[in-house]
């Protein structure tokens, strides 16, 4: 197999690879980036006291998994 | 976060999202081979795009700084990835090749499918330097420059993957 064959073959199976994720997963986290920093960042949770040394601290909490401290 | 209140900005912000989520989602999951570790890379990605918009959006290509971000997530969490990788590996190792039915199985698996099984093999930057070349069609220089590393390493990096796949290839052609 030549150099050129291999490298096309390669371009191919990554092409495959990229069409192995469905429109609808691309969809679906478009929406949930949007939709969590609209919601997050329309309504800023403030909480006191748990920050340092008690000073007020903002919680954005961008997922289920994933949470910014603002100090 | 004054920036992301501002209409001009957000909406920019919106658009930079609706645009690049899909290619940075196939990017990522070329890199990572599992779709939800994929997504939480992209979200990752988008949140450190987030928290310096006002400067990535004054960028020329915003996008090409969020591919940055991704690659180096990517790479950043390779450790685990590899860990997860190594387990299939050693599952694939454990098919005896003697057995009808292995050989078989193995058989049936085409071409391409066997390359994209290497690439998740592949040590992270040089899957990276891969799908960077050969899927995202980046020169050697661009991808030197998200990588920080000189378009030599590039080059030398993409040789040597470019050879475990291709030897991968060998060994699955003989296997069939």
């Amino acid at each position: 197999m030549t150099t050129e064959t291999f490298e096309a073959d390669l371009r191919q199976a990554l092409a495959r690879g990229a069409a192995d994720v469905p429109e609808t997963r691309v969809d679906r986290l478009r929406e949930a980036v949007l939709e969590e920093s609209d919601s997050r960042l329309a309504g800023v949770q403030t909480s006191y006291g748990s920050g340092q040394g008690g000073q007020p601290s903002q919680e954005l909490v961008l997922s289920s998994t994933m949470t910014l401290w603002i100090p | 976060m004054q920036w992301l209140r501002a209409n001009a900005a957000r909406r920019e912000f919106e658009s930079f999202v609706a645009d690049s989520t899909g290619p940075l989602l196939r990017t990522a999951f070329l890199m990572a081979r599992d779709l939800a570790e994929a997504e939480d890379l992209v979200q990752e990605t988008f949140l450190r795009v987030a928290r310096h918009w006002p400067r990535v959006c004054a960028m020329h290509h915003p996008a090409a700084y969020a591919r940055r971000v991704l690659v180096n997530l990517v790479i950043d969490g390779a450790e685990r990835r590899s860990r997860r990788t190594g387990e299939l590996d050693g599952r694939l190792r454990g098919l005896d090749r003697s057995d009808s039915r292995a050989e078989r199985a193995l058989a049936a698996v085409d071409v391409h499918e066997e390359l994209l099984t290497a690439l998740a093999g592949l040590p992270a930057r040089q899957r990276a330097v891969i799908v960077l070349r050969y899927w995202e069609d980046l020169p050697e220089a661009e991808v030197a420059a998200i990588l920080g590393c000189s378009p030599g390493t590039v080059k030398s990096t993409a040789s040597r993957g470019l050879a475990r796949l291709r030897e991968a290839t060998r060994a699955a052609e003989i296997a069939s």
